[in-house]
């Protein structure tokens, strides 16, 4: 008896053991076999940019058979909460295509793995400023900039001559009067064209614009230190109410997606950033042509302003394999493929329309016609001049919600610019002291 | 001879828990310890990532949700209230009236099984058929308002009205599985108390109210306190169909913020922290629903 009840104990020991250790185990130390390393490459890049990155893994896994690389799409969404469930349970990712304002966070988390110094040094000497910057988290670079976006205006040309434009809106007067002018509405009084619309559906599609107009009247979310916001502005109370009035005064919709009505010519201006000429490119196919670009109209028309925000290439700091992985960044974002370009540049020029920020790439000759040529193209290359750098505080990711979520309650009516601008300025100065 | 079995019985019951030892170890690994791991959390601050990085900061995350101004406390557990009234009052007088209705009719098991589909479809998909009806632009509803003559109505896009759109989904998401125990419970009421009542002369309200109802009451119990539960942890509604709770934070509800605070910020401490606090208000919520069911007289009958 004595002895069946010890293989018992035994048997279902290790039985529930199995079973902990199987549901516990990591992936961290996986990748290796029979000499060959397989990296999970962990992105936003899903559906057609998958598509169209997948030839340069492709060709890196075929000139690299011990090294190989493995696509983990995933909607920009849910990349930040991937990135999050995958760390958490052990599962963690070799590479992460990571979006600039999260830095802080996944710095404060230790989840990017320093760079080796060659990697460093590489990315300081080739990059421009607000690319290195952008990489960057509390001054120290943790991998390669890869799509640095500026916003700018999109409009429709043929809807904006048909009201009499010829120009695009220089002030912002002229936006809400142009825009004003260029909605219709049928007999339920239901808007069928919208003068202008804003982007919406996540924080940073809706901030961004936002905080882009806030900068042509010369305003800010945060201080240069990250240490206080300024949202307590005049400038901020004036801009959120100005953004608000296109909704208040029937000239936008809240329900209508710009995302759609834009490319079926249902809305004539909108604000947003240069990758989404390639996205228009794609959808309007000959109606393209119709698109145009230009600088954010200002108060006085005469100041420019934008918002800059990075991506950037990073390399997990739980990978086992983090030597492979460097190496193959370092290949896809510094050698020379195709026409002079880094498989990185020529996957931005093929998936985005966008511009490499890589001096070796800027200085090919493709790159030069391209931008000799792409009137789209040269207003973002411009706008990377003066737009200011999105800033990522540990809690960027929250206070970009906080923001979100109070232009939101001020656009759909819930609230007014002078009550929520306060709020959020408490919000996010809490957030600031906490970190 | 006594001290015989005793000491048989002892053994049969080792031998009984060493049986059991399987569900036990799985049941710790995937509930006690994570539960009692949450509880820890919620007083510290973590990000998430490195087990290393812990920091205990005491009482600090409940205070966070507690303070003046807070919005976990306004709207977002309102919203979680009148959210979890809503589907259950919604689907429950639903249910209580379909199943009266089917318990009655021919091919009792295929009305059932017509009203339980929505319950096994996935969530996910349910939300986004809705969110194709709710469309202002293009959704089968807006297009029948507007042959009436009506203006569109923003169902998602109106604060005023976007948590009462949800709700009707989540109500009639949950008129199945009520109707499932509902009906059940009807059918368990003997026919002699209905037969006696009409043989004193009570008329089809008298035995609904004086007889079904009462007698119903256990299966009553159970439906109410299941759905509201159910309803106060429910997010995904919410999730697939306003993405983040808005517009503003008009549909967010305790297990959509406790979601992003995780996932999304990074505050495992103040998720784990709003976690126990719904836990709080759930328990408290349940214990009253037995206290009032008990008073009634729901035992047996």
């Amino acid at each position: 008896m004595n002895r069946l009840v010890a293989r018992s104990v035994s048997l279902m020991t290790v039985s529930a053991l199995a079973v902990g250790m199987a549901a516990c185990s990591s992936d961290a130390g996986k990748g290796k076999s029979s000499g060959v390393v397989t990296l999970t490459l962990l992105s936003h890049y899903a559906g057609p940019q998958e598509e169209q990155l997948k030839p340069y893994i492709d060709q890196w896994n075929k000139e690299n058979p011990n090294i190989q690389v493995k696509l983990e799409p995933v909607d920009f969404g849910e990349l930040l909460k991937t990135i999050s469930a995958k760390q958490t349970a052990g599962k963690v990712a070799d590479i992460m295509h990571v979006y600039s304002m999260w830095g802080g966070q996944l710095g404060k988390s230790k989840v990017l793995a320093d760079p080796p110094a060659d990697v460093v040094e590489d990315i300081k000497s080739n990059y421009p400023e607000a690319a290195v910057k952008g990489s960057s988290i509390g001054g120290k670079v943790y991998g390669y900039p890869t799509e640095v976006q500026a916003y700018a205006l999109f409009y429709n040309k043929k809807l904006l001559k048909d009201a009499g434009y010829d120009n695009p809106p220089r002030t912002w007067d002229e936006m809400y009067s142009m825009a004003k002018k260029m909605t219709k509405k049928d007999a339920s009084g239901k808007i069928e064209v919208q003068g202008f619309g804003f982007n919406r559906g996540y924080a940073s599609i809706v901030d961004q614009p936002f905080l882009s107009l806030l900068a042509t009247a010369g305003g800010t979310l945060l201080s240069d230190d990250m240490k206080k916001a300024q949202l307590d502005s005049d400038t901020a109370k004036k801009t959120l109410e100005y953004t608000a009035k296109f909704y208040t005064d029937g000239i936008s919709d809240l329900s209508i997606s710009v995302g759609k009505s834009f490319p079926a010519e249902q809305t004539a201006m909108t604000i947003q950033a240069g990758w989404w000429a390639g996205t228009l490119a794609g959808t309007m196919k000959d109606l393209y042509a119709n698109v145009g670009t230009a600088p954010i109209p200002s108060p006085d028309g005469q100041t420019k302003g934008s918002l800059a925000y990075t991506w950037m290439w990073g390399v997990n700091s739980k990978s086992k394999n983090q030597k492979e992985a460097w190496a193959f960044l370092n290949w896809f974002n510094t050698k020379p493929i195709k026409d002079g370009l880094t498989p990185e540049a020529n996957f931005l020029l093929d998936a985005f329309n966008s511009v490499s920020s890589r001096k070796t790439d800027l200085n090919a000759q493709k790159l030069k016609d391209k931008l000799a040529s792409d009137t789209v193209l040269k207003t973002f290359t411009d706008a990377l001049q003066y737009a200011k750098p999105e800033p990522n505080p540990a809690a960027g990711a929250e206070i970009q919600d906080i923001l979100y979520k109070q232009i939101e309650s001020v656009w759909s009516g819930q609230t007014t610019a002078q009550q929520a601008l306060p709020l959020a300025q408490k919000d996010i100065q809490a957030k600031l002291a906490a970190d | 001879m006594a001290n015989k079995r005793s000491k048989l019985n002892r053994g049969q019951a080792l031998t009984g828990y060493l049986f059991l030892m399987p569900v036990f170890g799985f049941y710790a690994l995937f509930f006690l310890i994570p539960l009692l791991f949450s509880l820890y959390l919620s007083f510290t601050e973590w990000g998430g990532f490195d087990l290393s990085l812990i920091k205990w900061v005491g009482l600090d995350n409940y205070r966070e949700l507690f303070r003046e101004g807070s919005p976990f406390l306004n709207p977002i557990i309102k919203n979680t209230f009148v959210f979890a009234f809503g589907t259950v009052l919604l689907s429950f007088f639903i249910a209580l009236a379909v199943s009266y209705m089917i318990t009655r009719l021919k091919y009792e098991g295929f009305w059932r099984t017509l009203y339980f589909l929505p319950t096994v479809t996935t969530i996910v998909a349910i939300g986004n058929v809705w969110l194709y009806l709710y469309n202002p632009t293009n959704g089968v509803i807006n297009e029948v308002l507007r042959k009436l003559g009506l203006q569109t109505v923003r169902f998602l896009d109106d604060p005023s009205t976007a948590l009462a759109s949800i709700i009707v989904v989540g109500g009639w998401l949950g008129i199945g599985s009520s109707v499932l125990i509902l009906s059940a419970g009807l059918k368990a009421i003997p026919e002699d108390y209905n037969e006696a009542a009409m043989l004193e002369g009570a008329g089809l309200w008298a035995l609904y109210s004086k007889i079904t109802l009462p007698l119903l009451k256990p299966s009553i119990l159970f439906v109410l306190i299941t759905s509201f539960i159910g309803g106060l942890q429910s997010f995904t509604l919410s999730l697939v169909m306003t993405k983040n709770g808005g517009p503003g934070n008009s549909t967010n509800v305790g297990g959509l913020e406790m979601y992003n605070q995780a996932f999304n910020y990074g505050n495992w401490g103040t998720a784990s922290a709003m976690a126990f606090v719904l836990f709080v208000i759930i328990f408290a919520v349940t214990l009253l629903q037995l206290a009032v069911f008990r008073r009634g007289g729901v035992e047996s009958y």
